[in-house]
């Protein structure tokens, strides 16, 4: 009876998850950090396992949904940062719905290669921790070096000298490396000396990710003024199996990577994973990164239920950690149990739920969309964080915007973690900080 | 003609699009968005680093600090409670920070805790810090990390401290520095990577902690030895509530000139009870030399006044002038002053305590002093009298009842003649032992003082010494053991009781096959592994022939004399019965003291690992680290030991946990565990035995 209490635990944050997904921009860590706070509050209602079991249903529920409002309200979180492109290329050819399933049976796939790997996870990881744990620093530089490298310069044949080409070309390149390193800079400085108050210092990235993911995209549409067009809502979806079975496989390699590797995010680990297998096809590259993401989520979290190890990946995890460890083995197959119900329910909801998100769309002003989402993300971040918070928000949606406006990589953001991570690995960190009159 | 930037169809000549309506004379580039997306970038950035490094850095009390406050930069003053220690493997340097509100763990990781090794900042107890760092939060236990040596100041605890005499420290100096001068007495090494060192003066006796994280941080400690007078500087600290002094750096020990007086010459005539525990040196010729079962006690006399000096085994073993200390030799001994069943006796501790002054005459002319001598009256119990109050009588007798009270035990004796009351003082004997030897049916053989109370006659012997099993239920007496004659009257010193002594054949483990079981033989082994089980613990025993498993059950084990040393290693003579179990061979004595211990064994061997590198079951580990979380199952207790490479649940079995100080199992402690590697859901370190789990 317990562990079916857990487990129907478990379904009812999918469900609350589900919903909570479908309000643009926000983010499920932003739900569960207020949550974390009034930890105390609910310890009255569930107790700590209780509470871990309704964490795991919210991330699954939101891995999987949180594709609505990438694809049809284009304000995607980071990890969603390379879908953008064909989804909402498929959104303007009217497949949107199309789009969102085919997200959720690539999510499905990444479902079941975390039920398959579910019993070797323990010592896989352990030994993969052993092994890589001394290489972290240098692994991450590669991939930032990766990360610059490989951006293309997207106009650079346009232009009526060879200087107008050249600075064609690198402006956009330029405006990548700048995005980057901006948003280091805004690391470091969030990282060690934060403007946000103490009592909430937990939080100190959520007005970072909002300014660098969120409200630039909610701006970029209220400049751009995109029209969305009738949607149709597809009875089946345009993939073979081979297509699928190859999406699936690169994004499960990309959301693993991410999920056990520290500060790399989904949106990276597709990234990789989309250049290691050379993907060309837009519909296996949504399915991969439908898996990449809900892999990402729910298999870093579900490190964390690993006996003997604990890992604390991603977000929800290292919130989760500060007041809670799983005490018995016998939780984490609880934990794989009740994941993969959530998983099935979840995709449910979202066939459900794309159905509904379209005819909002249709019935409601993009524009109008769009500005409620912006007071939303403002409030969530006053609220949260405050004036501090704010202060945060404002350089880091400039850098956001930077990427959107002058065709660079979103991606590159993400300098916020990379910079600063790698550099502490480097035991380089705290000499710059200290430079920049930090510490 | 041209498109419309918005619709891409043709306006015409109009300033208004005819498709779309829109303005196509007053018109922003998206560009200039984007070139103003970077200078806000600029100028926030810029803005958000004044703020950042111009606003306070939040001090905070460690009580305060909740799960939320995880990332943030705080400050934190207070005094360092415990540490540093060092793990050169992840280069993290560690230290406990205390303010008035709780306690907090510090680390400093790979190039932050080099330039505080560098920048000489490595904080020790006691010293007043102030600490900048990022809070982490793990299950609601906070800790700090620093990120350079800048976020630290501290103060010296050991900056001009005063000297004082090592008797007047007490717990209420710790966190003190303080400056101790005396001579060291002992040098142990109670695990590997701490040095204990025995510090006395005139004035009593300090445990000096060298940390060999502290000698690989610091500079090592000068080699000293034995008997060497020196200087020390350091932080008192406790262990349990026991003061010590910590050496913070090696140069803070410093070898003195002179010698060092840590006892006062005294005339064995004015040693009072009232000197006990104090260090005194004695002078005379010696009486006697009167060995006993647990050493020598050699009685000194003095212008006609006596006194004891007791010599344990071990040390009278060890000490070289032992065979001259005879009957006229003249000694000279220093020692603390005890005072045992109302005598004064001198216990010397180290070798350097005893001096020859002159050996005894070779020719023996010399008239010895009449030995004093106590009367021994031995009868029957029917037979003690009244009158024999004070007197010492010898009687033997069955107990038939058991009366505990809070100061001893009430046995009630009998023979065919009557019974007695015998009595025992809790503070004269081993409870253990006591549990082994008095058991209702036992036969026993007591020589004690009769004494009178609320009427009732009873015999007290002085310790366990004067107490000898004749029989138990289960093994009747033979025809050889002595028994008491009654009326027979001896007039001998009291001797000490001969460990009994195993008439068992021996034998190799080689010899010893199924055709044996039942049999009882005589094994000299070393013991090559040791395990537990719920009723009690094997011990697998290799004399070279072959390999043979010793099984003592728990009310056996506990009653092996000494046997903090049964663990790997030791060197055993076992006298027990063959058995077979499970098709194997199996010796199992029936007491505790068919085990002797011939040479200690310790686990000091295994090798200590980090509890990230523990992948495999059924290695025989040691892990070294920080108790951070202590978990009651059905069969036992599983504490949680973190040493910066990760965390390992340590599983102590209930039979194991009763020989492990439970008092002392508090989150933060530091501990060392022995044990086998297990997976049962997670890896886990199961010690063997409770002397595999040593809490600092």
């Amino acid at each position: 009876m317990d562990t079916l209490s857990l487990v129907l635990i478990a379904v009812l944050g999918t469900i609350l998850a589900s919903i909570l997904a479908l309000i643009p921009a926000l983010h499920i860590y932003n739900v569960v950090g207020l949550m974390i706070l009034s930890a105390g509050a609910l310890s009255s209602v569930l107790n700590p396992d209780q509470l871990a079991m309704l964490l795991l249903g919210m991330i699954v529920g939101y891995a999987m949904l949180s594709t609505i409002p990438s694809i049809f309200l284009a304000a995607p979180d980071e990890a969603a940062a390379f879908i953008v492109l064909p989804g909402q290329k498929w959104l303007l050819e009217r497949r949107g719905y199309e789009a969102a399933i085919l997200t959720g049976v690539g999510a499905l796939c990444g479902l079941v290669v975390l039920i398959v790997l579910s019993p070797i996870a323990g010592e896989t990881s352990r030994l993969l921790q052993i092994i890589l744990s001394p290489h972290l620093g240098w692994i991450l530089a590669t991939i930032i070096v990766f990360m610059l490298m490989s951006e293309w310069p997207k106009s650079g044949d346009r232009g009526v000298s060879g200087w107008a080409r050249f600075r064609a070309a690198w402006t956009g390149l330029g405006a990548g490396i700048l995005t980057f390193l901006l948003s280091g800079l805004l690391g470091f400085i969030i990282m060690y000396r934060s403007v946000v108050p103490t009592e909430i210092a937990f939080q100190n990235l959520l007005p970072a990710f909002l300014g660098l993911f969120a409200i630039p995209m909610v701006l970029v549409n209220l400049i751009m003024g995109t029209q969305v067009p009738k949607q149709h809502i597809a009875t089946s979806i345009d993939i073979t199996p081979g297509l699928l079975f190859r999406g699936a496989a690169a994004g499960s390699m990309g959301g693993l990577f991410a999920a056990f590797f520290p500060v790399v995010t989904g949106g990276i680990g597709g990234f990789l994973a989309g250049h290691a297998t050379a993907q060309r096809d837009e519909r296996s590259f949504i399915v991969s990164q439908g898996t990449s993401k809900f892999v990402y989520y729910v298999g870093g979290f579900l490190l964390f239920f690993l006996p003997g190890l604990h890992l604390a990946r991603g977000g929800m995890a290292a919130m989760l950690s500060t007041i809670y460890t799983p005490s018995t083995p016998e939780l984490y197959f609880t934990v794989v149990a009740a994941m993969a119900i959530c998983g099935v329910v979840s995709f449910f909801l979202l066939i459900l739920f794309s159905r509904l998100a379209i005819k909002l769309i249709d019935r409601i002003d993009y524009r109008t969309v769009s500005v409620v989402t912006l007071i939303l993300l403002i409030s969530l971040i006053f609220i949260t964080t405050g004036l501090g918070g704010l202060l945060i928000a404002i350089p880091a949606t400039a850098i956001g915007l930077i990427p959107s406006l002058f065709g660079s990589r979103r991606m590159n953001c993400l300098g916020i973690l990379l910079i600063p991570i790698t550099l502490n690995m480097a035991g380089a960190g705290a000499s710059i900080a200290h430079v920049l009159g930090l510490i | 003609m041209s498109a419309c930037p918005s619709c891409g169809r043709d306006p015409g000549s109009n300033d208004i699009c005819p498709h779309c309506g829109a303005d196509l004379k007053h018109r922003i580039r998206i560009r200039n968005f984007g070139i103003a997306s970077i200078v806000v970038a600029f100028l926030g950035l810029a803005v958000l680093w004044l703020f950042a490094t111009h606003s306070p850095i939040a001090q905070v009390k460690i009580r305060d600090v909740e799960s939320s406050f995880n990332y943030a930069y705080v400050q934190i003053d207070g005094i360092v409670s415990r540490g540093p220690s060092y793990n050169a493997d992840s280069q993290s340097l560690t230290f406990y920070v205390r303010d008035d509100t709780g306690e907090l763990m510090v680390s400093a990781f790979r190039s932050a805790a080099d330039e505080l090794i560098a920048a000489d900042k490595i904080p020790a107890p006691g010293d007043a810090v102030s600490v900048q760092g990022t809070l982490r939060v793990r299950e609601a236990v906070p800790s700090l990390n620093i990120d350079s040596p800048q976020a630290l100041t501290l103060q010296r605890v050991t900056e001009n401290p005063p000297t004082r005499d090592i008797g007047s420290i007490t717990s209420a100096d710790a966190l003190h520095g303080v400056t101790l001068r005396g001579m060291v007495r002992s040098i142990k090494v109670p695990y590997t990577g701490l040095k204990l060192v025995t510090l006395r003066d005139a004035t009593g006796s300090i445990d000096v902690a060298i940390s060999s994280d502290m000698e690989s941080l610091l500079g090592a400690a000068p080699e000293i030895t034995v008997a060497q007078s020196i200087q020390v500087i350091g932080s008192v600290t406790l262990f349990d509530t026991t003061p010590q002094l910590t050496l913070n750096r090696g140069s803070d020990m410093s070898p003195l000139d002179q010698a060092i007086e840590i006892a006062q010459s005294v005339s064995i005539g004015d040693l009072r009870d009232s000197d006990a525990g104090r260090f005194v040196k004695v002078s005379g010729d010696v009486e006697k030399v009167l060995p006993f079962s647990a050493g020598v006690k050699v009685s000194l006399i003095q212008n006609n006044q006596h006194v004891s000096v007791l010599f344990w085994q071990d040390f009278w073993d060890g000490l070289s002038i032992s065979s001259q200390i005879t009957s006229g030799a003249q000694l000279s001994v220093q020692g603390e002053v005890n005072t045992f069943r109302g005598q004064i006796e001198i216990i010397p501790e180290i070798n350097q305590d005893v001096a020859l002054t002159a050996l005894a005459p070779v020719n023996p002319t010399v008239t010895p002093t009449p030995t004093p001598t106590i009367e021994i009256l031995s009868k029957p119990i029917g037979q003690i009298t009244d009158k024999d109050v004070d007197s010492i009588v010898l009687t033997n007798g069955s107990i038939e009842k058991v009366a505990e009270f809070s100061l001893g035990t009430r046995y009630t004796l009998k023979d065919n003649t009557g019974s007695i009351t015998l009595l025992m003082w809790s503070d004269r004997i081993d409870p253990a032992k006591q549990r082994e030897l008095f058991q209702v049916g036992v036969t026993l053989s007591v020589t004690g003082k009769i004494d009178q109370f609320n009427g009732q006659l009873e015999i007290v012997p002085d310790s366990v010494d004067q107490v000898t099993v004749i029989s138990t239920p289960s093994n009747p007496p033979s025809a050889s053991t002595p028994v008491a004659t009654p009326e027979a009257r001896s007039t001998s010193t009291p001797g000490p009781t001969a460990a009994p002594v195993s008439s068992a054949p021996p034998a190799t483990i080689s010899q010893l096959s199924q055709d044996n079981a039942g049999q009882t033989y005589q094994v000299q082994a070393t013991v090559v592994e040791v395990s537990s089980f719920s009723a009690g613990f094997d011990f697998l025993l290799d004399d070279g022939t072959g390999r043979i498993k010793l099984t003592l059950f728990n009310n056996t084990y506990k009653f092996v004399p000494g046997r903090s040393g049964l663990n790997l290693g030791a060197e055993v003579s076992v006298a027990a019965q063959v058995t077979v179990f499970k098709g194997a061979l199996e010796l199992q004595p029936k007491s505790g003291r068919d085990v002797v211990i011939l040479k200690p064994g310790s686990n000091g061997s295994v090798a200590v690992r980090q509890v990230n590198s523990l992948g495999k079951p059924g290695e025989i580990v040691a892990v070294e680290g920080t108790l951070t979380d202590i978990k009651d199952f059905s069969a036992g207790k599983n504490i949680f030991v973190d040493d910066g490479t990760g965390n390992v649940q340590v599983t102590i079995f209930n039979n194991v946990l009763a020989y492990v100080p439970v008092s002392k199992l508090i989150v933060g402690a530091k501990v060392r565990v022995v044990g086998k590697t297990g997976f049962f859901g997670r890896m886990q370190v199961v010690p063997q035995l409770g002397y595999d789990v040593i809490i600092q």
